[in-house]
């Protein structure tokens, strides 16, 4: 049983939580693989989807797998809501499970959020991205990735490279790989990493070439450009030049290594299109891992009596 | 409230550096809003006693950074409520900051807020903008405001990013004669962000708000300040390096006066952990060193004045997303006991004088005192009793305390002012 009543982040679960977590999303990456897809797990429960944001792959990857999981889904996007006309957090929410809804996935721009949300509200919450803090399904399947491909978490050498201080995937990737035994440094430009990083037990690197010849998985994220109040780096073409990663930079180490992205992809910018369609990449694995993870979430906290 | 002219309070211990009876077990007897006598038992014939045998009696606080809702918020605070939490917090004289709506910023608005604050047992002065509308960019009539009642001017928590404004603020105060009061900080650091920059936030994944930010402020305060041989007052500091660079300056003759808050004494950014709203205050709650700097600051005199940075709001304001939740904690019912919590180990003498006698000297005003023909303004509270900060403590219109649910030492019993008694 999981130690959590509500997935609001990875700094909140205990190892064992994790090994669970992958271990149900190993069964449910076997049914999503068998001609038919669909178990009755979540019959009778209600989720609703509640995106403050945009995504697309996130909101697909878990209305896929509520449904799979035979749940019934409901889904709202700010942008199509009362939220508009001012209506606050707590009020939009208790007003939908008013309609008796068992569950809550949840985006939301601010960091906090989610947890904004469990305290206000009696439902369990699974909190699919709130700012720059957590984004823990996808550090779920990252690690469920990972492991998958390489047999293990421990000792693994990662190496998150990007906008670290924008990212909720590199701080729940952080929190999830160092609590299963792997090694972590980031790297970015020093004006994208947070001054007081290495306090979570990751090492900083600026060079690219020295982080990629010491890892054994680079994770590339996404420039968040959108998250950028001022300019923190001169130029993307500065940028795709020091920390993009390219087909002869890959070539040019002495060693084999596995490329990550949690989409979508700037192709020229983090990666170029040559690294991220190659034999190395993992990317769509990922996504279809992410659907095998959340019904393992959903699931594990929907029996999870209270 | 108990009504009389004549009271004699019994077996207090007198806890004021200012008084001969510093110390002492004694009884006092008030006549007419004057304490009379001061001595072992005082037998005055019909009286009113007041036995609360085994307290303490301190002078009462001066709180130098209070915001009220009115005019303009009248939702959040009105005087009379004001006055009530200000009372229930042993506080009977306070500072009003000008950023209420309109701004005080001109004499029309001062003399609104001394005839709306007459009469009530908490005395209320007002501080003037220093710029028309906080804006930081033009100048208020400081000499108007100041002929009017304004003891002070500010821009209250704005940080008046213009320093031309500054210095023109310290030369034109030579002839409008307030105290010259600054939130110190270079705003263009914090860049959005909501809480102070260190290991928590990097765990909240929030922009942090570095403590360089109000370091660079108070440089450059107090390099105007040294320049113009300014007399200026910082209000609020948090961080180490404030206090460092009030220290050496105060050393160095810079005619410098600070003070920080209650809650920055007694908290740090690790209560941000569950991104509750109540503890977003500005200037952002800061790490367990700053906190260790900020207390040694006080017990040294490096900061003169602790206020609570009294600041209500309403449910709708501060119970939202973290992001989205106004800043502040009120602060007048907790001022003394969450003051006297965090401050455990230093002496009594030491509070009392950061919270009742720095501020009214450093603002010009009569000092007060527990002394044999001073007025009585006093609070009373029991040193070894605690108990836990509730809403039942808050006479406040606005319940958004940063102290609900904390246990507190140092309740106070009851407050003497304006010659009369009420027992909290």
């Amino acid at each position: 049983m999981l130690s959590v009543r509500h997935l609001l982040g990875i700094k909140y679960l205990l190892k064992e939580d994790i090994e669970l977590i992958l271990h149900t999303a190993d069964n449910f990456l076997d049914v999503i693989n068998r001609p038919i897809k669909k178990v009755p797990s979540l019959r009778d429960i209600t989720v609703v989807n509640l995106f403050f944001e945009n995504s697309t792959r996130t909101r697909l990857s878990f209305e896929l797998a509520e449904k799979r999981l035979s749940a019934d889904v409901i889904n709202f996007s700010a942008s199509s809501s009362s939220v508009s006309k001012g209506e606050t957090l707590t009020d939009t929410v208790n007003n939908i499970l008013a309609m008796k809804v068992d569950m809550v996935v949840m985006r939301h721009p601010k960091a906090g959020a989610a947890h904004f949300l469990a305290q206000h509200v009696n439902a369990k919450i699974i909190n699919a991205g709130d700012g720059a803090h957590e984004h823990p399904t996808q550090a779920l399947l990252d690690a469920f990735s990972i492991r998958r491909k390489l047999g293990t978490l421990e000792g693994v050498k990662v190496a998150i490279i990007g906008d670290i201080l924008h990212s909720r995937v590199a701080l729940s990737n952080i929190f999830c790989l160092k609590k299963m035994g792997a090694e972590v440094i980031v790297c970015g430009p020093p004006t994208l990493i947070p001054r007081d990083i290495e306090s979570l037990g990751v090492r900083v690197e600026t060079d690219l070439r020295k982080a990629l010849q010491w890892c054994d998985v680079a994770n590339m994220l996404r420039i968040q450009l959108e998250r950028q109040e001022i300019n923190y780096f001169p130029s993307l073409r500065e940028y795709a030049h020091l920390f993009g990663l390219n087909k002869e930079l890959l070539n040019s180490l002495n060693k084999e290594i596995v490329i990550m992205h949690p989409g979508p992809i700037n192709r020229g910018v983090e990666i170029t299109s040559e690294v991220a369609d190659s034999p190395h990449s993992i990317i769509l694995q990922q996504v279809e891992n992410g659907v095998a993870v959340r019904m393992a979430a959903l699931y594990l906290l929907a029996n999870r009596p209270d | 409230m108990k009504t009389s002219t004549h009271y004699l309070f019994r077996n207090l211990t007198v806890v004021d550096p200012r008084s001969p009876h510093n110390g002492q077990v004694c009884d006092l007897e008030v006549l007419d809003g004057t304490i009379v006598r001061i001595a072992k038992n005082i037998t005055a014939g019909n009286a009113l006693v007041i036995d609360e045998s085994g307290q303490c009696v301190a002078p009462g606080i001066f709180d130098m950074q209070v915001s009220c809702g009115e005019p303009g918020e009248e939702e959040k605070e009105t005087f009379s409520s004001l006055n009530h939490a200000a009372i229930a917090g042993g506080v009977t004289g306070l500072l009003l900051m000008p950023s209420s709506h309109p701004a005080s910023d001109n004499r029309g608005q001062i003399e609104y807020i001394l005839k709306n604050t007459e009469g009530r047992m908490c005395s209320m002065y007002p501080a003037g903008a220093l710029s028309v509308g906080l804006k930081g960019t033009q100048l208020a009539e400081m000499a108007d405001m100041h002929a009017a009642g304004a003891l002070a001017f500010t821009d209250d928590k704005s940080p008046v990013s213009n320093s031309i404004l500054v210095h023109l603020a310290m030369q034109y105060n030579q002839i409008a004669g307030g105290l010259l009061l600054f939130h110190a900080e270079d705003a263009s650091l914090s860049l959005g962000g909501k809480v102070n920059e260190g290991t928590v936030s990097v765990q909240l994944g929030m922009k942090g708000a570095p403590s360089i930010g109000e370091e660079l402020g108070v440089v450059r305060l107090l390099t105007l300040a040294r320049y113009h041989h300014a007399r200026i007052h910082i209000q609020g500091i948090s961080s180490e390096a404030a206090v460092s660079l009030i220290r050496a300056a105060k050393k160095e003759g810079v005619q410098v006066t600070c003070s920080t808050y209650a809650h920055l004494l007694y908290f740090t950014d690790e209560a941000l952990m569950e991104f509750d709203s109540r503890f977003k205050v500005w200037p952002p709650l800061r790490s367990q060193s700053d906190r260790a700097a900020l207390r040694a600051g006080v017990e040294d005199g490096t900061i003169d004045v602790i206020s609570s940075d009294h600041r209500p709001e309403t449910i709708e304001n501060k119970d939202v997303e973290f992001d989205y939740a106004a800043n502040g904690t009120i602060g007048l019912e907790s001022l003394w006991s969450a003051s006297f919590s965090a401050m455990q180990g230093i002496s009594t003498d030491v509070l009392i004088e950061r919270l009742s006698h720095a501020p009214r000297r450093i603002l010009g005003m009569p000092a007060v005192s527990i002394s044999e023909g001073a007025e009585a303004h006093f609070f009373l509270y029991n040193p070894d009793a605690s108990f836990t900060f509730t809403s039942e403590h808050i006479r406040s219109k606005s319940a958004n305390s940063a102290f609900l649910d904390q246990t507190l030492h140092g309740k106070i019993t009851g407050t003497f002012t304006a010659s009369t008694w009420l027992s909290s």
